[in-house]
């Protein structure tokens, strides 16, 4: 019995400490979405959908804001205002900070939610994902995420032929060819995914409750600035119909809660998309250094 | 629990050391103790179920006390009735009480008397399929005096439940696993590495081969008009691996944590892919089940003697019975029949029981005839296997359909057609694991017998990278469903 003891726990600990070895080499190529896990509590976040992972480069805000932020915001099937991604927020902040900069970006699908009642968070799809079940934001390797929400073979963290990184500051990168029949395409699926999912989905005053709590956190920690990016006005279109008098409700939030309010939406043709939806990494930088100059105005 | 879990990885070593540590001098602890983890390991689904195993062990308990004091024929056969009748029950009720509500109300409303079919909202429990069988052939083996009934209930429970195989067997008899609730358990080494070996080998087919598999089968079976028929016919191929990986795998991981706890339980595959026939296959696939049917169905209709009339009604009453088994739906009725309709010829020819030995015996590479012969039954296994995946017959027959299209020369179009690549490199190399170690056990059984431990230890350790590199998404074993 002792030998077999030994010999299986000693075979357990070799086991334990290569898998552990090889998270701990898991980082921004891995996956989309886990180095945002790993990273330490922050002070200021640029918050949203993948609008704003691949729109909004903290790298460039910073000499607007003059201070780091870090991009903490997922995709729209992860964080749309709710309270899975409140929590997550919460779970991310450092909660001594006073002083921050928050960027929260805004567009009808994060207000909205599919199903027979927009309006029952029990129905909220993200809150069975990693953003509603994680217990930390910011561990190193983050193991509950690896082991549980982890999308692919554990290969792919040591050899990753990516078409996409995380930088440290949370922004995503994303490198699909660009070629215009490539981008064509793309838009096109899109458009034709978005129409489908008019269908389905309506606005949902509970999320935009949880908006308004995401503000009203945010505040107590920093300044707190709305933003809704742009995207082809083809899709634009899209948003218009899902929410027609969108632009009027942030107004009146951005109102009630002092909140300073920028729609980006009406400049699509200055910028490059890669999909109709993301902007192109030249275009991001260009808005972000537009958010950043009204920011530092207000 | 599921073997594949970071739960059972935690479970599996506590029980094992309050087994050999705390419970190892006294045996009735060591059969409370896994009584108690058995129950534990079943409620981590569904503790209300755990019901119907205590039921269910109660009655067949009690049957096997009462068979004991009577010997009257009909009483004996009253309580072998209530036996069977209250495991036969809780399956039908349970599995196929909707399947035969709307069945019934389909014939009628073809017939011109249309009706709604009642349907129960139920979930079928885990296992159920696999634990009232084993306590049925408990009682049957009573009232056939094949066997002492027991008045040990810790040991009769532990039997009825033990969690290694409690929810996808091998479904065992109380002949083999009974009695060795009643003896000393004493831990050998070489029997607790073997069973690791099992174990770590099983993950393998489960967690690499079978879920790997999964998405591809998923993706084909979900969409076939999305893909080429070349596409398709590699889902069907993955589905053969899947199937496999995931049974057998499982069977596997359950012998293995058998043999931790000094019990040994019954093999339930035999290398069924190298199989010349498909009466071979039968021989080789789910040995547990066949051997089942066999002893307690296809021997008392009469087996293979009689008229050919009488062998042809056997046969397929046992192969649809077989399929019925695995599922409430048309599909798998279809499936037993079309096996037992690959199997007559062979049984009318009398050459059901020409590969008896194990294919090319001392032997490193079949016989060019044996070579294509396996081919053959393979194909012709996969063909079968469309019906047992697709949710309808009338899917499988689109899928069939789609299979043999113009597009069966186009190149595969799925989206992640690497992975399809990795994925038929991993199969290959599982294949000639198995292979090679297809006259023992389980392929890694022997495998590196001769070689220094730490070589050992090495290819072991390399296995288990493999596992955790390539292992795809966690989920259920395909016979929990059964």
């Amino acid at each position: 019995m002792k030998k077999f003891l030994i010999e299986s726990s000693l075979f357990a600990v070799a086991i334990i400490a290569s898998v552990y070895f090889v998270f701990l080499q898991a980082d921004g190529k891995s996956d989309p979405f886990y180095s945002r896990t790993t990273t330490p509590k922050q002070s200021s976040l640029i918050l949203g959908t993948s609008k704003a992972a691949q729109g909004l480069m903290p790298e460039v805000l910073k000499p607007y804001l003059r201070k780091d932020s870090y991009n903490f915001s997922f995709t729209v099937a992860h964080s749309p205002f709710g309270p899975a991604y409140l929590s997550a927020i919460e779970k991310k902040l450092e909660p001594q900070s006073k002083d921050g900069v928050f960027i929260i970006t805004v567009d009808p699908w994060s207000i909205s939610s599919d199903g027979a009642d927009p309006n029952n968070e029990s129905q909220f799809g993200e809150s069975k994902s990693f953003m509603g079940t994680l217990p930390s934001f910011s561990s190193k390797p983050n193991i509950s995420y690896l082991l549980n929400n982890y999308g692919d073979n554990y290969i792919k963290i040591l050899w990753n032929f990516s078409l996409m990184q995380v930088h440290t500051d949370g922004w995503l990168e994303v490198f699909p060819p660009m070629d215009s029949a490539s981008v064509k395409n793309r838009t096109a699926e899109n458009i034709l995914e978005q129409k489908l999912k008019l269908k389905s989905y309506k606005f949902s005053e509970t999320r935009f409750e949880y908006l308004k709590k995401t503000i009203k956190l945010l505040k107590n920690h920093g300044k707190v600035y709305l933003v809704r990016l742009p995207v082809d006005h083809r899709i634009a279109e899209i948003e218009t119909e899902l929410l027609p008098d969108f632009d009027e409700k942030i107004e009146e939030l951005a109102k009630t809660t002092s909140v300073p309010y920028l729609s980006l939406m009406n400049s699509d043709t200055k910028f490059t998309f890669t999909d109709g939806i993301h902007l192109y990494r030249d275009s991001a930088k260009e808005v972000s250094a537009e958010v950043g100059e009204w920011i530092s105005k207000q | 629990m599921l073997f594949n879990s970071i739960d059972f990885a935690i479970f599996l070593p506590i029980v094992f050391l309050l087994y050999w540590f705390v419970a190892n001098k006294n045996l009735k602890l060591q059969n409370f103790l896994l009584l108690v983890a058995s129950y534990v390991f079943y409620a981590w689904w569904d503790w209300r179920f755990l019901s119907l195993i205590v039921f269910s062990s109660a009655v067949d308990y009690l049957v096997g006390i009462g068979l004991s004091k009577t010997e009257k024929k009909q009483s004996r056969k009253a309580l072998l009735l209530l036996s069977i009748f209250v495991n036969l029950g809780f399956l039908g009720f349970f599995k196929y009480f909707n399947f035969f509500s709307e069945s019934f109300a389909e014939a009628f409303t073809l017939l011109g008397h249309p009706f709604e079919a009642s349907r129960l909202n139920i979930i079928l429990p885990v296992g159920i399929s696999f634990y009232t069988f084993q306590t049925m052939s408990y009682s049957i083996d009573v009232y056939r005096r094949k066997m002492e009934p027991t008045k040990d209930v810790v040991a009769f429970f532990s039997f009825v439940s033990f969690f290694p195989q409690l929810v996808a067997g091998p479904i065992e008899r109380a002949t083999n696993l009974l009695p060795q609730f009643f003896r000393k358990r004493k831990f050998e080494y070489a029997v607790a590495m073997d069973g690791l070996r099992q174990i770590l080998w099983g993950l393998f087919k489960k967690m690499v081969i079978a879920d790997n598999c999964a998405q591809f089968v998923n993706l084909a079976f979900n969409n076939p008009q999305d893909y080429t028929a070349s596409s398709l016919a590699i889902g069907v191929v993955f589905f053969a691996f899947q199937i496999y990986g995931d049974f057998s795998g499982y069977s596997d991981i359950a012998i293995g944590t058998a043999k931790l706890f000094g019990f040994n339980l019954m093999k339930n595959f035999s290398y069924p892919y190298f199989s010349r026939d498909i009466a071979e296959f039968w021989r080789r696939w789910h040995i547990s089940l066949s051997t089942w049917f066999r002893d307690y169905v296809y021997i008392p209709l009469g087996g293979s003697r009689g008229s050919n009339w009488l062998k042809v009604r056997n046969i397929f009453i046992i192969f649809i019975v077989s399929g019925f088994w695995h599922g409430a739906n048309w599909t798998f009725i279809f499936w037993g029949a079309l096996n037992a309709l690959y199997f007559l010829p062979l049984l009318l020819l009398k050459r059901n029981r020409q590969h008896i030995e194990v294919v090319a015996k001392d032997r490193l590479l079949p016989s060019i005839a044996d070579f294509f012969k396996i081919l053959l039954t393979f194909t012709i296994t996969c063909f079968a296997w469309i019906f047992f995946r697709a949710n309808s017959l009338s899917s499988a027959f689109e899928y069939i359909s789609l299979l043999f299209s113009e597009s069966i020369f186009d190149a595969p179009n799925f989206l992640a057609l690497n992975k399809v690549y990795v994925l038929s490199f991993l199969i290959v190399g599982f294949l000639m694991l198995e292979w090679k170690g297809r006259e023992t056990n389980y392929a890694l059984e022997s495998f590196g017998e001769s070689w220094p431990k730490p070589a050992k230890y090495a290819f072991y350790y390399s296995l288990a990278m493999l596992i955790f590199f390539f292992g795809g998404k966690e989920q259920a074993f395909i016979y929990f469903q059964f």
